[in-house]
């Protein structure tokens, strides 16, 4: 299959210059036996391996899905509609994804008890839920951007210097924790769809932006947490 | 440690993790068949399929670079600090930053999506280089940061002011693709293995919080490529009112 052969060559051709580095770092600098070298040659291969599956599904399924799911939406007329599925899958996304819970479980080790339990993870799928709905009320709007980015960043902005200093670091790294590898080309490609279907010549502006929306909501959000429980505390 | 051990250690955590994450699109996918889409047997055994194979790329993808990158990013930012001098991190933590991010997942998706909406108007590779290049920088800054020891806010607030304002001078249709980038930029690749070069840079000055430092890299990484797609976006923007601007809206597709 000629997909096959052209995403393993695209793969090869974009993995080699990190894997080269690390292997030529390992060799050049660092201890060398030949176990812990064969386990980096060998995991950049499975790395590499794993990257082509990886695309070859996101092409094939993950962004026809996602575009076909934006796509049908729109023609229930309903703007409501639109946003409840951008928060639903902001929700269901952001629940499962592993990053937030690691991100809890390094919170918890360093200060355990600092966030009531569950309420930073809480805090995190509501931000993003929120914003992905913003997202697509956005998107459906048509609205630039930067409309729906300014006065978030306002409010980001004014709760950094309300919200207590130790939680300031914890809410940046949500924004990241949030996006991952699957979230952001699945909502990129559910976007795409409903824009697509949607027309009226906004093509690449209105297709991106509600990822950027998404990892500013776990920000607020737990700075805003911060606020309520420093205010308490 | 024999080398198979080495090499599949600890997948079994990262197996739970790709199978957690993968199951809301699963879920949505039956949501989505069941009420909205309702595509054939074959069509709807392809996507399941599909998904299928999405995340066991994935198991593998994570689970190599668990094995191989991280472990040498971590003795790599301790070694090159305390043999030469952690600013040698700088130039190496640039050219890691660049060539990793290539083989970020999310952006090389990101890539796609760009290319085919716009028509071809953007270039592929042109997103790719630009973050590539934006996370490299993000990464030589970080470091720079950590041996300093300067404050996380007086680079991030002004950063992310200066992305604002940017955007007046960038192409419309490279405002959004930026602010995206940044969540596709830090993916698992950019920042496991970064946070690991910078972990280890951070041991070299003790009376460092190395979780501190190690966060602000992830920051970087997400501010960035912000920066770098609106410049690109900006010198578009400037390029095309050279050449004068020929009805925009026709060449765009889906109208």
């Amino acid at each position: 299959m000629d997909s096959w052969r052209e995403t393993a060559l695209e793969v090869t051709k974009a993995t080699a210059p990190i894997a080269g580095m690390v292997v030529a770092a390992k060799l050049t600098l660092l201890e060398v036996d030949f176990e812990s070298v064969a386990v980096v040659i060998l995991g950049s291969l499975m790395a590499l391996a794993g990257l082509v599956l990886f695309l070859i599904g996101a092409r094939v399924a993950m962004l026809p899905f996602g575009e076909r799911l934006g796509g049908a939406l729109p023609a229930y007329g309903s703007v409501l509609l639109l946003i409840a599925f951008g928060a639903l899958i902001g929700f269901a996304i952001t629940v499962a994804e592993p990053n937030v819970r690691v991100m809890e479980r390094q919170v918890n080790l360093a200060s355990p008890g600092f966030f009531p339990e569950g309420s930073l993870v809480l805090a995190i799928v509501l931000g993003v839920a929120f914003f992905a709905g913003l997202g697509l009320l956005r998107t459906a709007l048509r609205a630039r951007l930067i409309t729906f980015l300014i006065p978030s960043y306002i409010v980001l902005f004014i709760l950094v210097f309300l919200a207590p200093p130790e939680y300031l670091a914890i809410a940046f790294d949500s924004g990241g924790a949030a996006t991952g590898p699957l979230s952001v080309p699945f909502i990129i490609a559910f976007n795409v769809g409903v824009v697509m279907v949607l027309g009226r010549g906004g093509g690449v502006r209105d297709a991106f932006g509600v990822v950027a929306l998404s990892s500013i909501g776990p920000v607020i959000a737990v700075l805003l947490l911060g606020v309520w429980l420093g205010g308490a505390g | 440690m024999s080398i198979l051990q080495g090499l599949f250690q600890g997948i079994g955590q990262v197996a739970l993790n790709v199978a957690a994450a993968i199951s809301p699109l699963l879920i949505l996918l039956l949501i989505g068949q069941a009420f909205f889409l309702r595509m054939g047997a074959r069509e709807f055994g392809t996507m399941l399929k599909g998904l299928v194979l999405t995340g066991v790329g994935l198991l593998l993808f994570l689970q190599g670079v668990d094995v191989a990158f991280i472990p040498v990013g971590e003795e790599l930012g301790r070694t090159v600090a305390a043999r030469w001098s952690p600013w040698w991190l700088v130039p190496i933590g640039f050219a890691l930053g660049f060539v990793a991010t290539f083989a970020e997942p999310a952006v090389q998706l990101l890539d796609d999506e760009v290319y085919e909406t716009s028509g071809g108007a953007i270039p592929k590779r042109l997103i790719l280089w630009t973050l590539a290049i934006g996370v490299g920088l993000s990464v030589a800054l970080a470091i720079t940061r950590t041996i300093l020891g300067i404050s996380l806010w007086t680079i991030l607030i002004p950063g992310h002011l200066v992305a604002l304002f940017l955007t007046r001078y960038s192409d419309p249709d490279f405002v959004g693709i930026a602010f995206d980038s940044g969540g596709a930029a830090t993916g698992p690749m950019t920042v496991s293995f970064i946070v690991a070069l910078g972990l280890g840079a951070a041991a070299f000055f003790p009376d460092r919080d190395p979780l501190l430092y190690g966060f602000g890299l992830v920051a970087f990484v997400l501010l960035a490529p912000i920066l770098s797609v609106l410049v690109v976006g900006a010198l578009y923007a400037r390029k095309r009112r050279a050449i004068g601007d020929e009805s925009r809206e026709s060449q765009l597709p889906g109208v």
